[in-house]
């Protein structure tokens, strides 16, 4: 009976974990180019906890423990919707990929595409100001008198003069990781991948647009809903297997 | 006793408030001469990092997928847009509007250079050629004065100033009007009555003829409105607003699980 108590409160601490990671999605419901999480649970095989042997059942139904637990977190990936804007570096990409930012100490994924010239005219984050790289690894410089710069659907910068006269300054590096699994968010819209590749061609930039939030509030809404009753409900098992202990101690008490 | 629910709900409700705030100035200043509308940008906080993904599991395996959660979000910056507003044309011969990227340079009384795109200059009694937004009189930064007895005024796209005097029908120029430009716009500090300040960020002022690299010529006896689209501005405003009531939702929520907590052993 004890083990059933482990287990509620096992069950109570995913289901609170699980708000945790809806309050985060939710929040950043309005943040550019944010990937929602998802929490991942899974129930732990049974094993024999008298004798701390993982793996090993016990030999008879009460020596079965297993519980359930966070196993960890998938970011749902999917694209987010595109919003008009019109800004000459607001830039959303479609299909699977990110753009490659870096600072001093290395580099950097992001879908948040708002960028601007630094006062060198480098093209960079708006909100933090990292350089954002070409496919040749070097930065985006545009020049101080151009009239017009355009970034064509390969991520090509192409800047116009006021001669009317233009020139590709670079093409902007995009990056699709490897094993998407393995992606660690950063926070500050920043993610980091063990390997990446270049894309597919139906990975494609638009500029004047950027990328929404993916954050659903409905499905948000019911896991949060989900969550809270089922903390609740693990709560109440708590509660009934006390109760239930109780009565066990106090008629053993009473003889 | 925390959860991180609680804070991160907290925080969103913070960042959508404040870009109601964002919202609120944009369509306050929707019929300002040459107001530049601003949005609000967010970010994702810090993430808690709890087991990395190929950590060993329950039966010490590596796990394929690691365990973090994010601690809400934030304000990562409001950005201007000095995207072209619509030209109104007035009757005033020195109503200015820029179509293009550039700046007019007034002096502050103080000496403090400062940038604007609302052209509504007027000529003060010594016949100088000051900006009217305020009381106080901004000089156009080159300098241009009117003679007393000018009848017409006539100012070219390239800013070339030139008047016609009394008995004498042949125009002459009296001064050019100039044009600033900034590689990054966004970086200017906004001083408010629609003047713009040089900061570190903007990049240092090109200062160049009107109509040359991309300064953009001028019209006179027309002005620049302010960019903002007040449909637009409202959908944000909407999203702002029911993406606040969500996090409101989530502070409920772990407002409950705390309560149930505290209840558990009452009976």
């Amino acid at each position: 009976m004890i083990y059933g108590l482990y287990q509620s409160a096992q069950g109570a601490e995913a289901r609170q974990f699980q708000l945790d990671v809806v309050a985060n999605n939710l929040a950043n419901a309005g943040a550019n180019g944010f990937k929602r999480s998802l929490a991942v649970f899974a129930e732990f095989p049974p094993y024999d906890p008298d004798h701390q042997i993982p793996g090993d059942p016990g030999h008879n139904l009460n020596e079965h423990s297993g519980g359930m637990g966070v196993v960890g977190t998938l970011t749902d990936f999917s694209q987010g919707p595109l919003q008009e804007t019109g800004g000459r570096f607001d830039l959303a990409i479609t299909g699977p990929g990110f753009f490659v930012v870096s600072d001093a100490e290395g580099d950097y994924l992001t879908r948040g595409g708002s960028f601007a010239l630094d006062p060198s005219g480098q093209l960079v984050t708006a909100d933090h100001g990292l350089q954002v790289k070409s496919v040749q690894g070097r930065p985006i410089n545009i020049s101080a008198d151009a009239v017009n710069v355009s970034v064509s659907a390969d991520g090509s910068v192409i800047e116009t003069s006021s001669e009317n006269t233009s020139s590709v300054v670079g093409q902007m590096a995009l990056a699709v990781p490897d094993d998407f699994n393995t992606v660690e968010h950063l926070g500050e819209n920043l993610y980091q991948a063990r390997s990446t590749s270049p894309p597919g061609p139906d990975t494609r930039i638009r500029q004047g647009y950027l990328e929404g939030s993916g954050t659903n509030p409905v499905v948000e809404t019911v896991q949060m809903i989900e969550a809270s009753r089922a903390f609740e409900a693990n709560l109440n098992m708590i509660r009934f297997q006390e109760e239930a202990l109780g009565r066990l101690l106090q008629s053993a008490g009473g003889r | 006793m925390s959860l991180r629910a609680l804070h991160s709900a907290g925080t969103g409700m913070n960042a959508y408030s404040f870009n109601l705030d964002v919202i609120a100035n944009n369509l306050a200043n929707a019929s300002t001469t040459a107001f530049k509308k601003s949005r609000t940008n967010f970010e994702d906080l810090y993430y808690e990092h709890i087991k990395p993904p190929g950590a060993p599991d329950q039966q010490g395996l590596p796990a394929p997928i690691g365990i973090e959660v994010g601690l809400g979000t934030r304000v990562a910056g409001t950005e201007g847009d000095f995207t072209q507003g619509s030209l109104r044309q007035t009757t005033q011969q020195l109503d200015l509007a820029i179509t293009g990227d550039g700046f007019f340079r007034v002096q502050d009384p103080t000496g403090i250079d400062l940038y604007t795109r609302a052209g509504t200059f007027t000529v003060n009694a010594n016949g100088d050629v000051v900006l009217g937004t305020a009381d106080v009189s901004r000089l156009l930064a080159d300098g241009l004065n009117i003679p007393q007895d000018a009848l017409d005024l006539t100012i070219s796209g390239d800013g070339v100033v030139a008047v016609r005097t009394a008995g004498n029908n042949q125009l002459q120029q009296v001064g050019n009007i100039e044009l600033t430009r900034f590689i990054n716009p966004q970086g200017l500090l906004r001083v408010g009555e629609n003047l713009f300040q040089e900061t570190d960020a903007s990049g240092q002022a090109q200062q160049g003829i009107p109509g040359q690299d991309g300064l953009g010529t001028l019209k006179q006896g027309f002005l620049e409105d302010s960019n903002v689209e007040p449909v637009r501005e409202l959908v944000d405003l909407i999203k702002s607003q029911r993406n606040f009531e969500l996090n409101t939702q989530v502070v409920q929520a772990a407002d409950q699980l705390l309560q149930l907590v505290a209840n558990i052993r009452r009976f």
